[in-house]
C-alpha cells in the first residue's frame, strides 16, 4: 500500500509501528522539519544528528501513547524535540563555548551546501540568537525560521498564546540590544536593496 | 526597520539531513521492521520455553531418572531398596530368639543363622523437657566387634 497526502494521516500514523510504507510517509514528511528546527537550535550537526535520532526513536516507542485530541501529531514530534533539546541544553550548559566554536565550523560546512542565500543574513542569524537564553532563542527560532503561529507554538511549548507573545516581545528586545547598532544598520541595509 | 521585519525577510539556511536521513531511516527500519531480527528472538525465547516445558514434563512423568540426576549432581546418596524377606516363608523355628527389646551384651549377640548379617544400626532414643520423644537411627559402617575383656 501507497500512502499519498490523499489518504487520512491519522490512519497512516495508527498504522505506521507496524506497516513500514506507513512509517516511511511519516519519516519523510516529518524528518526533514525536525531537523532543521534542531539544526536551527543547536547549531551543530552532530548534536542534532543524536537529538533527531533520540527524537524518533522515542517517538516510534511511544507512538501508542499519541492520542489525536487537539494536537497535532507534527506538534507531538516538535514536542519531543523541544525537551530533547531542553535535556541537551541542560547537559551541556558547560559545553556552551565549545559549541559556539563549532557553529562558526558548522555554518561554513552548511554554507557550501546552500551558495544561494546571504552569507551576511546567515551570520546574523547564528552569531547573534547564540547569545540568547534557550528559551529566547526557542520563539524566535519557531515563529521566524520554522514559521509557526503563535497556536502551532503553544501546542508544542505547551503555554499558552499570550505568554508566548509577551515572550517573543521580550526575545526580540534583548537580541536588538546584544546586536552593535552599526552592524543592525547594515544588515537593514542589505534587506532593503 | 525593526527586528521582527529583519527576521522575516531575512534568507533562512536550509538546514539538509543528508545521508544521516538514510542512516536513520535504516536504524529504524531494523529495529521496528525487521523481521528477521523479531523472529528469531521469538523462536530462541520459543525453543527455550519448549525445551524447559519438556525437561519438566519428563522429570515429573520419571522421578526415579530426575532422583538419578539428583544424586549424581548434588551427592553421593545411594539408592537403597529393599526387598523385605519374610520369615513365614521359611521354615524357621523363632522359639529361641527373643521378641521383646532387650539389653544387647556381647554374649547374646545372636544372629539368624541361614542369612548373613548386612548392616548393623544404633537407634538412640531422645526425650526432651515435654517428655516428646526422638528415635535417631543411625548406620554403623562396620560390624560390631565385641569387646575382649581383660
Amino acid at each position: 500500500m501507497r500512502y499519498s497526502e490523499a489518504i487520512d494521516e491519522k490512519e497512516v500514523i495508527l498504522q505506521a509501528k507496524k506497516d513500514y510504507q506507513a512509517f516511511d510517509y511519516i519519516y519523510e514528511k516529518y524528518m526533514p522539519q525536525i531537523f532543521q528546527y534542531v539544526m536551527y537550535r543547536v547549531f551543530n550537526r552532530e548534536v542534532a544528528e543524536d537529538i533527531v535520532s533520540v527524537v524518533f526513536f522515542k517517538a516510534m516507542k511511544n507512538l501508542h501513547l499519541f492520542k489525536w485530541r487537539k494536537i497535532p501529531f507534527s506538534a507531538w514530534l516538535y514536542r519531543i524535540a523541544f525537551n530533547e533539546i531542553c535535556n541537551h541544553a541542560k547537559k551541556e550548559k558547560k559545553q556552551e563555548k565549545i559549541r559556539r566554536n563549532i557553529m562558526k565550523e558548522d555554518i561554513k560546512t552548511t554554507y557550501e551546501m546552500n551558495h544561494h542565500y546571504n552569507e551576511k543574513s546567515f551570520k546574523f542569524i547564528h552569531e547573534y540568537l547564540a547569545k540568547l537564553s534557550t528559551k529566547d532563542r526557542d520563539i524566535i527560532t519557531m515563529r521566524f525560521f520554522e514559521k509557526k503561529s503563535f497556536a502551532e507554538i503553544s501546542q508544542i511549548t505547551g503555554k499558552n498564546e499570550s505568554t508566548l507573545r509577551v515572550n517573543l516581545h521580550r526575545a526580540l528586545k534583548k537580541l536588538e540590544a546584544i546586536i552593535p547598532s552599526e552592524v543592525l544598520q547594515d544588515a537593514y541595509r542589505q534587506i532593503s536593496m | 526597520m525593526h527586528i521582527d521585519k529583519y527576521l522575516c525577510n531575512v534568507e533562512k539556511p536550509e538546514f539538509l539531513p543528508g545521508p544521516f536521513s538514510v542512516r536513520l531511516k535504516y536504524e529504524l527500519k531494523q529495529k521496528y521492521f525487521d523481521k528477521k531480527n523479531g523472529l528469531s528472538l521469538h523462536y530462541i525465547y520459543g525453543t527455550t520455553l519448549a525445551s524447559l516445558l519438556v525437561i519438566c514434563a519428563f522429570l515429573v512423568a520419571k522421578p526415579h531418572t530426575a532422583q538419578s540426576i539428583n544424586n549424581f549432581v548434588f551427592g553421593d546418596t545411594k539408592e537403597e531398596t529393599l526387598d523385605m524377606l519374610l520369615l513365614s516363608d521359611h521354615d524357621i523355628d523363632l522359639s529361641n530368639y527373643p521378641n521383646s527389646i532387650r539389653t544387647v551384651s556381647s554374649e547374646n549377640n545372636s544372629t539368624l543363622p541361614f542369612i548373613e548379617e548386612d548392616k548393623s544400626y544404633l537407634i538412640h532414643k531422645f526425650k526432651d523437657q515435654n517428655n516428646k520423644t526422638l528415635i535417631y537411627i543411625s548406620e554403623v559402617k562396620k560390624s560390631l566387634q565385641p569387646k575382649t575383656l581383660y
